[in-house]
């Protein structure tokens, strides 16, 4: 499909599952409703039914929420497989998701004192995400390539490690143990508009960056000598790159816990559809995972109403395969 | 994902030390002891039969609901080993610790000795498992609903030789459900009910937990008894919808408690305006030991409050 027809159609894609997002839910809120309050919203409320207030104030801004954390991790996912010059890197897999967990759970179990807590959050995530991407990157970059299997095996270490020091803090903590559990499973259940403003700068910066640097991407591919010709200088390009990848990574760890595989399946599925270039790669895998993490989203809180599946398992279960299928079919290439 | 579940699992039931395995029928069929013999055979909630020819002396308790039933009963002095979590009556902590409550240390219990093991099925189906087959007598407790814990204590003062206290004590619990029963019975309607584990996400206590039980024999509807999971996530959309008469949070919910009203969203609930959301001391509601019926009474006062002025 060429790309002047998928990209709109990506787009039309994603505002039919947000209409769709906003009519289904465990209540059921009339469309007169939620015409009635949108209205209310635009043009400043009286007081809100309780279906009004149900739609404006629960379900939209979670609606609003999955897709930013979506798109944050597919743009990650793509822009850490372009660094790694290997398919098989994504936040979740290779442990950045780990790292702004390990991140936000010390804030979670010491934050308490901490002033601003809806800033300190993301920020801690990120700087976890940042010191397990960058760790990564070290330990799998061999002479300048970075193997899949060296990827993974540098993933898996860096990944279990901290996973182990989230499980110590926790032993030590018995108190606040079970809480960061639930925290950790990933979950949109009970956010709100504050969760959206934390997250909203961190994905305007993280992934404008990332963009801004889609011609280093697209060198990248070509390997360190082929870009020196070109008269790109990667090195600079990479530690901006990985800190924005940390960026979205964190910030979407800190709203929504951990969610794996988005990063994954999404820019893949683009990129086979329109190929690798990064100009258009980006914005397509942006409005992807947002589609992917709304419809995913919706599956979860609809299914077994009222009860909420976490959405980390509803998006495992698509991704978990699909990983192995990429595995598998894609062993000669990616070795 | 597995993992977490994995952990999930255990830190759900280690945090709320409770149980949703299939209960099968007690029974107790003491044959009159005479003075000096003692024997007594028991069947235990896993539906195991024990026989005591001696009277216990060295009991050891790997759940915070057993240690406090021990207590309860005056069995203190002969209590020689409890979990890391055994913080109720404070005399507790001064036992030996033999770890934590799904992971107990075999060697650790080993070396005390015990006559009798009171351990909770579900979670320490595994160590029970092993402690039987290293010959210790295990008594495995698991009540489900209020009505239940008191056939519990008997049961257990049944074991360790101290009938009297037992009665005693089951006696006033007894009495105490049945007041609540009484009073509750007065009120024309069930208010609904919401009971907080969780906020983020938001989880509640299903049909088949002890929680569930308690809101309903104390005179509520809990919102969660529809749902077959022990520990569901909710929809906050569906509680906003519902909007229950009365809320409650363990002290073991995450956010602080005392914030509930002001949490966004929570604003468009009926209770944030009329001060009828109420914090639980997570180790009486959690707890299926003696202080269950004091947390019972609290609901049942705070469901009802026109009912128990």
């Amino acid at each position: 499909m060429s790309k002047s027809v998928f990209i709109p159609a990506l787009g039309l894609a994603l505002l039919g599952a947000l209409v769709l997002a906003g009519a289904v839910g465990a209540v059921r809120v009339a469309p007169s409703e939620i015409i009635s309050a949108s209205t209310a919203w635009l043009f400043g409320a009286e007081s809100l039914s309780a279906s009004q207030f149900i739609w404006l104030k629960v379900r939209l801004p979670r609606i609003i929420l999955s897709a930013i954390v979506g798109a944050s991790l597919a743009i990650s996912g793509t822009a850490l497989q372009g660094l790694f010059r290997n398919p098989m890197a994504e936040p979740y897999i290779i442990g950045v998701s780990s790292g702004g967990a390990l991140g936000a759970t010390l804030v979670l179990m010491f934050g308490e004192g901490l002033m601003f807590l809806s800033l300190s959050l993301p920020v801690f995530a990120f700087l976890g995400a940042l010191a397990a991407t960058g760790l990564v990157y070290g330990l799998s970059r061999v002479d300048g390539r970075v193997s899949t299997t060296t990827l993974l095996l540098a993933g898996i270490a860096v990944s279990s490690f901290v996973s182990a020091l989230i499980s110590l803090l926790m032993a030590l903590n018995g108190e606040d143990l079970y809480s960061v559990f639930f925290w950790l499973m990933g979950s949109f259940s009970a956010r709100n508009w504050g969760h959206v403003q934390m997250i909203l700068p961190f994905f305007v910066i993280g992934s404008a960056t990332i963009f801004f640097y889609y011609r280093e991407l697209n060198v990248m591919l070509l390997g360190d000598d082929k870009a020196a010709h070109l008269g790109v200088d990667l090195e600079k390009a990479r530690p901006v790159l990985l800190g924005a990848t940390a960026l979205l990574a964190g910030a979407a760890v800190s709203v929504s816990g951990l969610i794996g595989f988005v990063g994954l399946i999404v820019p893949h599925i683009v990129r086979l559809i329109i190929g690798p270039d990064h100009k258009t790669l980006i914005p397509a895998a942006a409005l992807g995972g947002a589609l992917f993490m709304v419809v995913t989203d919706i599956i979860a809180r609809t299914v077994l109403s009222p009860t909420e599946i976490p959405i980390g398992i509803v998006t495992a279960l698509f991704g978990a395969p699909f990983f192995i299928y990429l595995l598998r079919t894609r062993r000669r290439t990616i070795g | 994902m597995k993992k977490y579940l994995g952990i999930l699992a255990r830190v759900l039931l280690l945090a709320l030390t409770l149980t949703g395995c299939d209960r099968p029928a007690s029974t107790a069929s003491a044959p009159d002891p005479g003075p000096e013999a003692f024997s007594v055979t028991l069947t235990d909630d896993a539906g195991q039969t024990l026989t005591l020819e001696e009277v216990p002396e060295r009991l050891l308790s790997l759940a915070p609901s057993n240690t406090e039933i021990l207590f309860a009963l005056g069995l203190g002095e002969r209590v020689i080993g409890v979990t890391d979590f055994c913080d109720f009556p404070e005399e507790a902590q001064e036992k030996d610790k033999v770890g934590g409550f799904a992971d107990p240390n075999i060697e650790k219990i080993l070396s005390l000795e015990p006559d009798l093991i009171v351990a909770v099925s579900g979670l320490q189906d595994p160590v029970v498992e092993r402690l039987r087959d290293e010959g210790f007598n295990v008594f495995v407790v698991n009540p489900t609903t209020v009505d239940e814990l008191p056939g519990v204590i008997r049961r257990i003062g049944r074991a360790a030789d101290v009938n009297d206290a037992a009665d005693e004590l089951v006696g006033g619990l007894e009495d105490r459900i049945a007041a609540v029963r009484e009073k509750v019975a007065e009120a024309t309607g069930a208010p609904s009910v919401f009971y907080e584990v969780y906020s983020e996400p938001l989880m509640t206590a299903g049909r088949t937990t002890l929680i569930n039980d308690v809101i309903s024999v104390a005179g509520g509807t809990s919102l969660g008894s529809e749902l077959d999971e022990a520990y569901p996530q909710f929809s906050l959309e569906t509680l906003i919808d519902q909007d229950p008469d009365v809320y409650f949070a363990s002290t073991g919910s995450m956010s602080d408690p005392k914030d509930i009203a002001e949490r966004d969203g929570w604003e468009a609930l009926s209770v944030s305006g009329n001060d009828r959301i109420h914090v639980i001391d997570e180790n009486i509601i959690n707890r299926s030991g003696p202080r269950l019926i004091d947390a019972l009474e609290q609901f049942a006062a705070l469901i009802h409050p026109d009912l128990f002025e």
